[in-house]
């Protein structure tokens, strides 16, 4: 698989574009705000049916513009594939809504229709942020990798937010006296039941990331640090049990906390408070370890990343790495090159040719963005 | 730009209140009516305000109706035996287009959906409780929408009948007639499966 076109149209800064892409490496160049990372948002977003920068899909539109427009197309092994999102803003009498609509091959699609064609691996400064930073950033890296494995995985974690936004809503108006404490029993087993599917799910991938991320730890750390990751799911014991076990812990965990969630009017446990805890020998990275060792961890999550994604499906990811090179020093800078070699197509942005190796630049497709538009 | 001027900017606002339909389909509307015959834009207004003069909700089922009663309920034909309940008065039509269902129905009006504020006092729900102990229903079937807030309502339903000892029925899942198996989402397959029937 690889991506062979990207066309974009009133998209962040760029009126329109349409750029053919290499299988191999590309090289985005110039200065700040001119467009790059905007470039390989596009991607994420057509891979992902969400922007990995924003929760606003308003912030896509170019400015005064009243749709924005993605289109990827993608070479498979069963032929070509085309992505489109479509982003257009609604004028309502207050405010301005912004609706994402997607197609595959120009046919309308739901959001999970479009995963799994085009599976990316992102890179970018905020990932130095994975193991120190909150609990939000560590489950989207699960939500990515699992949605891109199965599409029945994102369909889960849809209708989970949708339970949870209900029973949120429920648990506000049981607190403000509308409606009584009994209307909840519907929302929380079933919530439990989604909550369930998702974490069971969670376990089992992590159980098959957490080797390979160990792998290349080892290897980055010559041999010197041990990686461990440890999900904390939030309201259940997981081990071997079966979904109806573990939604029965949730159940019961929310039975518990019922007087609290209904102060807050929000959902005390399950998949939306999990965690994943790194550990580097027997300490919790998030706490103990050095700006250094962290750097080092996230580049191996990221590995195992492409890696698991790649040995899952059999088939390579893109990778977009954003501005990273300039972040990491020379010796992990090799490493996460040297996963390069082989040959997963990658989107990589610099401010200036000289942050990246020679040996990159020499073998890629290099363009100059500028003022929102790219030049040979 | 010049001042639009007020009679059209009314249509316009009053179009765009309409579900659906944003400020851009309301001016086009508006232009539209603005390009049309006389006589047939004074049909179309005197089509509106006979529709709210005319048509109203039946007291019974709430259903639409000329006068108290709908025309389902006060059809001598129907068997008053089996109840359908749905949540739109569309959901009537829909069924009666299929020719397969002779009970009367009762329309919710709505489904619960917490987050819009839509509980069970929002629903037509106390309406045919009452209805059921008054009338000689010996089976309720339950055609709520096959989703998340549907399956509340039946839920709800179901629990609310259960002390009336009613016979109550759920409509069944399963696959749509002439889709493909392989198109099918993995939770309406699963559904098909656990309700298949013997051949």
């Amino acid at each position: 698989m690889f991506l062979s076109n990207v066309s974009l149209f009133d998209f962040r800064n760029y009126a329109e574009l349409d750029l053919a892409l290499e299988r191999s490496a590309t090289v985005l160049f110039g200065g700040n705000a001119q467009g790059k990372t905007n470039l390989l948002e596009a991607v994420a977003l057509s891979a992902l049916t969400r922007s990995p920068r924003t929760q606003q899909a308003s912030e896509l539109v170019r400015f005064g513009q009243p749709a924005a427009r993605v289109t990827c197309q993608v070479q498979g092994d069963a032929g070509p594939t085309e992505l489109e999102v479509r982003v257009s803003m609604t004028q309502l009498p207050e405010t301005t809504r912004a609706t994402k609509r997607f197609s595959v091959n120009g046919r309308a699609r739901p959001s999970s229709d479009m995963l799994g064609t085009l599976r990316v691996v992102l890179f970018w400064p905020d990932d130095l942020q994975l193991i120190k930073g909150p609990g939000e950033g560590r489950r989207r890296f699960l939500n990515t990798l699992l949605s891109q494995l199965d599409r029945s995985h994102a369909r889960e974690l849809n209708r989970y937010q949708h339970l949870l936004e209900q029973r949120n809503a429920l648990l506000r108006a049981v607190r403000d006296g509308r409606q009584p404490v009994g209307d909840l029993d519907y929302w929380t087993a079933n919530l439990a039941l989604a909550g369930a599917a998702i974490m069971v799910d969670r376990q089992r991938r992590l159980l098959e990331i957490q080797p390979v991320a160990a792998a290349f730890h080892r290897e980055l750390t010559d041999d010197q640090e041990r990686l461990d990751l440890r999900y904390r799911p939030a309201g259940a014991r997981i081990g071997e049990a079966p979904i109806e076990l573990v939604a029965q812990q949730l159940q019961a965990a929310m039975a518990d906390s019922r007087d609290e969630e209904i102060a807050r009017g929000q959902t005390a446990v399950g998949p939306q408070r999990d965690d994943v805890e790194v550990w580097l020998d027997d300490r919790e990275a998030r706490l103990y370890a050095s700006q250094g060792q962290q750097r080092t961890a996230v580049l191996s999550l990221k590995l195992a990343e492409l890696h698991y994604l790649a040995e899952a499906t059999g088939e390579q990811p893109v990778l977009l790495l954003d501005d990273v090179m300039s972040e990491l020093d020379p010796a992990r800078r090799e490493r996460l090159l040297a996963a390069l070699e082989p040959g997963p197509q990658a989107l990589i942005t610099a401010a200036d040719l000289d942050d990246l190796p020679k040996s990159i630049v020499d073998r890629a497709a290099v363009f100059r963005v500028e003022g929102g538009s790219v030049h040979a | 730009m010049a001042e639009v001027p007020a009679p059209l900017t009314r249509v316009m606002e009053e179009l765009g209140r309409l579900p659906g339909i944003g400020p851009k389909t309301a001016q086009r509307l508006s232009f539209y009516i603005l390009r049309t015959p006389r006589d047939s834009v004074e049909r179309l207004a005197a089509a509106l305000v006979d529709v709210k003069a005319r048509i109203r909700f039946c007291d019974e089922c709430f259903f639409i109706a000329e006068g108290e009663r709908c025309a389902i309920c006060l059809s001598s034909r129907r068997d008053r035996a089996i109840l359908c309940v749905v949540e739109e008065p569309l959901d009537v039509m829909a069924i009666e287009r299929t020719g397969e269902y002779n009970g009367i129905y009762h329309v919710l009006h709505g489904a619960l959906s917490p987050i819009d504020g839509i509980g069970p006092g929002e629903l037509k729900i106390a309406e045919l409780v009452s209805r059921l102990r008054r009338e000689p229903v010996s089976e309720v079937i339950l055609a709520c929408d096959p989703d998340m807030e549907g399956e509340a309502t039946a839920v709800y339903l179901a629990q609310q009948l259960a002390p009336l000892g009613i016979q109550t029925s759920r409509l069944a899942h399963g696959l749509p007639v002439g889709g493909e198996l392989e198109y099918a989402d993995e939770l309406t397959l699963a559904r098909a499966f656990s309700g298949r029937r013997s051949f």
